[in-house]
């Protein structure tokens, strides 16, 4: 693997970044493509005093 | 301190987690931070007094989603040959199962653990969705063996800013085959398994465990679905209850074979979330359990950690036909 390859995965301003953008304005592979059961969940987010958010997901 | 470190040797980025050092150690049940707040007593991690399941991210993280910034022109004033340090932006949570202390994850009924994966699909979906995530990697770290500092049934997830090292590997072998092949190497193997059936540990409708050819670990195990799909997102309702029963009826097997609830590493393999075509890939699950025997371990040492090659003491067909041919109870 050559060190090339990897940087243009890890790299925030790398080609793959850039694609990622344009996906959500209607190419590439976005990653819920396909999606089945990804609606209908309940959930609740609170933020903690530390600033991390939590999720209770009831069913 | 956060930070990626490049090793130019390796071409692998190593993560630095200084405050990972902090992190709660082994605490007596009554102080379990992952147990709901009880009236009166000290809060946890999770403030209400019951829950489902809940995911929050970890207090003690390996990436941050506003880390510090690097500064490379300062590390290497000076210097004629460079090191390189990345932001280690990312994210890490916790998922705790049930808020029964005692309850693991092979103890819960099929319908919980179904919407425990329906939590990890929405987390893989809503982490992936972040521009700075590419890679989603869900998994179980079980057992003191394992290094385990919290008993309470948890997972966690990492949201990586870079495919890990691991996974690109197999994906440059699956793109390899599909190219060439026009076919799906993880298919391609999971036809053989079924046809063979000597490494089949169980099986039903939608999915397959087996102890795979190549085992690394005596009861290493993986669970591949038989349809090809590329994550846990694309699966219909009928499929989540049929992965919920066999990861229950594969952990039931490793406690079955010693007597005892078997440690082990679970990781779910999807594809990455940079938004590329990763249509020749299969996710699956991949366990690896440290024991060799009833009292004695399989270690990380010299050849595995030194020239990356694995030392496995046994026959995974052997391995398979032990844990399948274990009688459960119903």
């Amino acid at each position: 693997m050559k060190k090339e390859e990897l940087k243009s995965i890890g790299n925030d301003n790398s080609r793959a970044s850039k694609r990622k953008k344009q996906s959500s304005e209607g190419s590439g592979y976005p990653v819920n493509q396909g999606c089945k059961e990804n609606s209908g969940l309940k959930k609740r987010v609170i933020i903690k005093n530390d600033g991390r958010y939590l999720i209770y997901y009831s069913f | 301190m956060l930070q990626l470190r490049y090793d130019p040797i390796k071409n692998q980025l190593v993560a630095i987690a200084t405050k990972r050092q902090e992190r709660t150690f082994h605490p007596p049940k009554d102080f379990c931070p992952l147990c709901p707040t009880k009236k009166g007593k000290m809060e946890t991690e999770i403030p209400e007094s019951d829950y489902d399941i809940v995911v929050f991210e970890n207090k003690f993280p390996t990436f941050d989603k506003n880390p510090e910034k690097v500064d490379n022109k300062k590390i290497n004033a000076g210097c004629d040959f460079k090191y390189e340090l990345r932001q280690s932006k990312g994210i890490c949570e916790v998922v705790c199962y049930t808020s029964n202390h005692d309850l693991y994850l092979e103890d819960l009924p099929l319908e919980k653990i179904g919407n425990l994966i329906k939590v990890w699909i929405d987390r893989y979906s809503n982490l992936g969705k972040k521009e700075f995530v590419k890679y989603v990697l869900i998994f179980e770290n079980k057992g003191e063996e394992i290094g385990v500092t919290l008993s309470h049934p948890h997972g966690q997830i990492y949201a990586f800013p870079f495919i890990p090292p691991v996974i690109l590997e197999e994906l440059k072998s699956a793109k390899g085959f599909f190219d060439e092949k026009k076919k799906c190497l993880h298919c391609q193997i999971v036809k053989r398994e079924l046809k063979e059936r000597s490494r089949i540990i169980t099986a039903n409708d939608d999915f397959v465990a087996f102890v795979p050819f190549y085992a690394r670990w005596p009861y290493e195990a993986h669970i591949y679905p038989l349809k090809h799909l590329q994550s846990l997102c694309e699966l219909g309702g009928g499929e989540i209850i049929a992965l919920s029963r066999i990861i229950k009826e594969l952990v039931n097997r490793y406690n079955k074979l010693f007597d005892f609830r078997m440690p082990y590493v679970m990781v779910i393999h999807q594809k990455p979330t940079d938004n590329e075509n990763y249509d020749f890939y299969h996710f699956h699950f991949e366990f690896y359990p440290p024991y060799r025997t009833k009292n004695k371990l399989k270690y990380m040492a010299g050849v595995e950690l030194g020239a990356g090659t694995f030392l496995n003491d046994t026959w995974p067909e052997e391995k398979a036909a032990e844990l399948r041919n274990l009688i459960l109870e119903k």
